[in-house]
């Protein structure tokens, strides 16, 4: 809100400078966001939180003033031609909702001569950054910028039978606002209208057809109460939003309606030839000052001062409200309405605060004790940290993707997600980011193609993320997921260049694995979804599906338009977290040496490294602790369609230093099953 | 005689000169200084001399013998300080080989440096769920349905009337309905507002929320503890201001603003010339959010306070562009290591 520094002074006289005063209202709530000079004048744009209505007007402000610096309010002045005899009778107003507008003051001024506003009025209105329009429409906004109480003004000569309905809308009628634009109404709008049709919005925004023109010679002034959430729920259904209606929606002061009313008739009939109606004052005259009991030591124990109540009195007093005292410790306050915003104590304790000074309160140190009450860190939090320590360490780049999303009719059916289990955003900003996400893949593709688009052509990326979905009745769930995405080189030196394979995913979750101490893990070869069959495979721990890896299929890395292989892997956090040991336990290191046998071998392609280690280890039963392939090799001096490859088992017993002749012994045993089972060639 | 020094000395100077090591030196001592050395030779020649010579050309070959030693020295401190480079020399002015090192997030980055000044304090991490009930996001936190208090809450709604929570708040309430004060918490996450994306905005972005409730607990006690925590995080000199604010779920409210740290308070572009930077909002639980997870409001006390992640790194890293958090481009994450 805009709020000139000389307005404020015909309210209340103040030495302070603008700056100073700026300062003043920013530390008591009303922040102060600039202030700019105009022709002598320094106009500030105030910020009002929407508790405040009564802040939204010049002497509500100046309360504020009041009873920051101790100083005594000026009345606004209002003279009313004398009442005479002859006074014609005031409108005739009828409120059929009288829910929807508990008030409704309105009064004739006949004579009046519309021109443009004198200087003084016009600058006033202007200074509040709205534009002038005529005497009278100025008038009445000079009285809202004032009391805050917005009033309308009506060609009265051209209201239809002469008499005001205040009424909902009925489905079909229409109205032509001021702005020009024919409005729809129904029923859940409030209407001010005349014998036959609606004529204004009540509180949003008057008729184009009954305003106040230079031709107008009868004026029917409303001041009115309407009510917050009718207005709120009309004027967002119209999109319309007006100083007006901003002011109704928050609150005005009901008791104020006949005063402002009084205050504008009184500035209109200054003109010479004007003759004023009685006011018709229908509804409520508004509810009586509420009584709130503080009890002051309990104020100071919430704000850890000690205030003494004399001092709280004449801060609530400078605030405009009564205040008597109530017991030992107790203040009995009377809150008048402009202030509906103050129900209850704690709403009293906070303007004790404001107005004695934030700065003033001292900082301590809570004395609540926490210690021993559980870990400060959630077993998954941990778990999420040992993660990003391995993953970082590993080389990976964490990123934080949009877990909105366009819809991706593709990735729905690969996945074979149905419709229903897609959770949507059913007031999205765009349709590019519309649906919850059902995986971090996409997400983790965008970065690449980012990335690559930008010649960074090395993308070694993790999300610690959410993917979201729908159960079968309806209940929205989100899982935590760990997404890894590789591409390009993994190391690019004046010595050795080594691509991003497939491997450096697999070897950066078992990485992940010994750090959270999971040991019964496996990998399923096994086509998936979105992974090229050549190479992808299930993620199990024990029994349990836990995630995929593979090599991204080259039907979607081409709808993100990347050309390159990208390797990629998804885990299921929830099974990690449940996996997860996090306490070590010390073993005794081993007592006897251990022996290593080499076999080298030739092999057919089809037989696994899983089923080779699992058949030696079979063979040597505990005596083999590890079972090691090395130099894996294809092509020349190796039949087409075998390997060559060398497995190094180390043998070592618990109990005892294994002999030469045990070792070779197992050794053979080992070389004659291979040869056996897989037909190897042994070299 | 005279020559005879001359023609040594210059001599002497330039094989020193080009001795490559230390054994071609030590052989120079030899030649020169030694037992049978060439200056040794000519001091043994003195006692053949004139008396008047005797003296003089006797100071002259010692005053040689030093000059030599000295320039000796000097060759072998220069050998020393550039040694010759043995064949098989390894040039190591070309790069290391540096391990694999990636880098969290700088908003993980930003969540964890605020989380850790709050763990000093005793405070317990805790989490929540992104997609919430009205309940939760709003009922709960006293903000009620039809009034402009709420329109600083846009929100997206998903099917069911649940919604994606626009805050961390709704944590508070789920916290407090299962466990007892007295207690200190803080909570990061995710939170989502329909706002389009902007440099400064942005429809998903980050809070840490904070939460400490028990007998006694101060409007002090939230001043202390949260210019405990500007002051560990933005530095000892930096200067906190706590400016009444309107929140629904608190009361009294405040704003806190830390002075600028790009300009100290002078005012500049990055502070809208104010001086002040606008941190965090805070205030004393309402009685009504108690009242919301039956506590007694008449025991109890609390604060809380909550604050938007992405603006405080951008601030503390000096980005300038929010969008730049979700793009991922690894120059910019790579600068965080």
């Amino acid at each position: 809100m805009k709020v000139s520094y000389n307005w404020l002074k015909e309210y209340i006289s103040f030495g302070a400078d603008p700056a100073a005063l700026a300062d003043k209202l920013t530390m008591a709530g009303l922040e102060v966001k600039g202030i700019e000079q105009k022709g002598g004048d320094s106009v500030y744009e105030i910020e009002i939180t929407s508790n405040r209505p009564d802040w939204l007007c010049l002497y509500g402000i100046a309360h504020e003033i009041q009873a920051l610096y101790g100083l005594k309010m000026k009345p606004i002045k209002t003279s009313l031609p004398k009442a005479s005899a002859k006074r014609a009778p005031g409108p005739s107003i009828n409120i059929e909702d009288k829910k929807g507008c508990p008030r409704y003051v309105g009064v004739v001024i006949d004579g009046v001569q519309v021109g443009v506003s004198p200087k003084d009025l016009a600058s006033r209105v202007e200074s509040a950054g709205m534009r002038q329009v005529n005497n009278i429409v100025d008038i009445t906004n000079f009285c809202m910028m004032e009391s805050g109480q917005p009033m309308h003004a009506f060609d009265y000569d051209k209201l239809e039978g002469g008499r005001i309905t205040v009424r909902r809308a009925r489905k079909g009628e229409e109205l032509v606002t001021i702005d020009g634009i024919k409005r729809q109404l129904d029923g859940d709008i409030l209407v001010i209208a005349d014998a036959s049709k609606p004529v204004a919005i009540a509180g949003v925004m008057g008729g184009r057809d009954t305003e106040v023109g230079f031709s107008t010679k009868k004026v029917l002034l409303e001041s009115a109460y309407f009510d917050p959430v009718l207005v709120r729920r009309g004027a967002r259904k119209l999109g319309i939003s007006s100083e007006a209606s901003y002011r109704f929606e928050r609150n005005v002061d009901i008791c104020g309606c006949l005063k402002a009313a009084e205050r504008a008739v009184s500035m209109i009939c200054a003109a010479r030839g004007t003759r004023v109606s009685k006011f018709a004052d229908s509804g409520s005259k508004g509810p009586k000052n509420i009584k709130i009991k503080l009890n002051v030591s309990g104020a100071n124990r919430i704000l850890g001062t000690s205030i003494p109540a004399a001092k709280c009195a004449a801060i609530l007093k400078g605030l405009g409200l009564g205040v008597k005292a109530s017991g030992k410790d107790g203040l009995l306050v009377s809150v008048p309405s402009f202030r509906r915003d103050l129900k209850t104590e704690i709403d009293l304790v906070e303007e004790i605060a404001r107005i004695y000074g934030y700065d003033r309160i001292p900082e301590t140190l809570s004395k609540i004790q926490t210690w021993g009450k559980g870990s400060q860190k959630s077993h998954d939090r941990i778990v999420e940290e040992a993660a990003r320590e391995v993953l970082t360490g590993a080389g990976l780049n964490e990123v934080i993707t949009y877990a909105l999303r366009c819809k991706d009719p593709y990735v729905q059916k690969a996945l074979s997600i149905p419709d229903d289990n897609v959770l949507k955003v059913q007031n999205p900003l765009s349709s590019e980011s519309e649906t919850l996400r059902s995986a971090l893949i996409c997400g983790m593709l965008d970065v690449v193609s980012h990335n690559l688009n930008r010649k960074v052509s090395d993308v070694s990326i993790f999300e610690l993320g959410k993917s979201y979905s729908c159960s079968g009745d309806g209940t929205p769930c989100e899982s935590g997921v760990l997404a890894i995405a590789l591409c390009g080189m993994k190391r690019k030196d004046w010595h050795a260049k080594e691509a991003a394979d497939i491997f450096d995913v697999k070897g950066v979750i078992e990485a992940l694995f010994d750090r959270l101490g999971i040991k019964d893990y496996s990998f399923e070869v096994k086509p998936l979804p979105l992974l090229s069959p050549a190479a992808s495979a299930v993620v199990k721990i024990g029994p349990q599906q836990v995630g995929a890896i593979g090599r991204v299929d080259k039907a979607l890395l081409d709808r993100f338009d990347i050309k390159g292989a990208v390797f990629a892997g998804e885990l299921d956090l929830s099974a990690i977290y449940a996996a997860a040991k996090l306490d070590r336990k010390f073993t005794e290191l081993p007592r006897f040496p251990s022996a290593v046998r080499d076999i080298s071998l030739i092999v057919d392609d089809k037989a696994g490294n899983a089923e080779i280690t699992g058949t030696i280890k079979e063979t040597c039963g505990a005596l083999a602790i590890n079972v090691v392939p090395f130099d894996l090799y294809r092509g020349e001096q190796v039949p087409k369609g075998c390997k060559s490859i060398l497995y190094s088992v180390e043998y070592r017993a618990p109990d005892r230093t294994l002999t030469d002749e045990e070792v070779n012994s197992l050794d053979g045993k080992v070389r004659e099953i291979l040869v056996r089972k897989f037909g190897a060639k042994i070299r | 005689m005279l020559e005879k020094i001359k023609a040594i000395e210059a001599e002497a100077n330039n094989e020193i000169k080009s001795a490559g090591d230390s054994k071609a030196l030590d052989d120079l001592r030899i030649k020169y200084l030694g037992r049978k050395g060439l200056v040794t030779e000519l001091l043994g020649q003195i006692s053949s001399l004139s008396a008047e010579e005797k003296p003089r050309l006797g100071k002259e070959l010692n005053a040689l013998k030093v000059r030599i030693d000295e320039a000796m020295r000097a060759r072998q401190a220069e050998l020393a300080s550039s040694p010759v480079l043995p064949k098989d020399h390894t040039d190591l002015t070309l790069p290391g080989f540096r391990p694999p090192s990636g880098t969290t997030h700088p908003l993980t980055k930003t969540i964890g440096e605020i989380l850790a000044t709050f763990l000093g304090m005793g405070f317990k991490v805790v989490e929540g769920p992104e997609i919430e009930t009205e309940f939760y996001n709003f009922e709960a936190l006293n903000i009620a349905l039809d009034h402009p208090s709420r329109d600083a809450f846009d929100t997206f709604y998903i099917k069911n009337r649940y919604l994606l929570r626009s805050h961390t708040s709704p944590v508070q309430v789920r916290f407090m309905e299962t466990e007892k004060p007295p207690f200190k918490i803080v909570v990061p996450g995710k939170v989502y507002r329909p706002d389009a994306v902007d440099a400064s905005h942005s429809f998903m972005f980050h809070q840490v929320e904070g939460l400490v409730v028990g007998e006694g607990v101060t409007f002090a006690d939230l001043k202390g503890a949260l210019s405990m925590f500007i002051r560990s995080y933005f530095g000892e000199n930096a200067k906190v201001r706590f400016r009444p604010h309107f929140f629904p779920f608190t009361e009294p409210s405040a704003e806190v603003d830390v002075s600028c740290f790009i300009c100290g308070g002078k005012g500049c572009s990055v502070c809208g010339r104010k001086g002040w930077l606008e941190i965090l909002g805070c205030g004393m639980v309402h009685p009504n959010v108690f009242k919301a997870v039956k506590y007694d409001a008449k025991r109890y006390t609390g604060f809380a306070f909550g604050m938007g992640v992405e603006r405080i790194a951008m601030l503390k890293y000096g980005i300038n562009d929010m969008r730049l958090f979700f793009e991922n481009d690894m120059r910019f994450l790579g600068q965080f290591k």
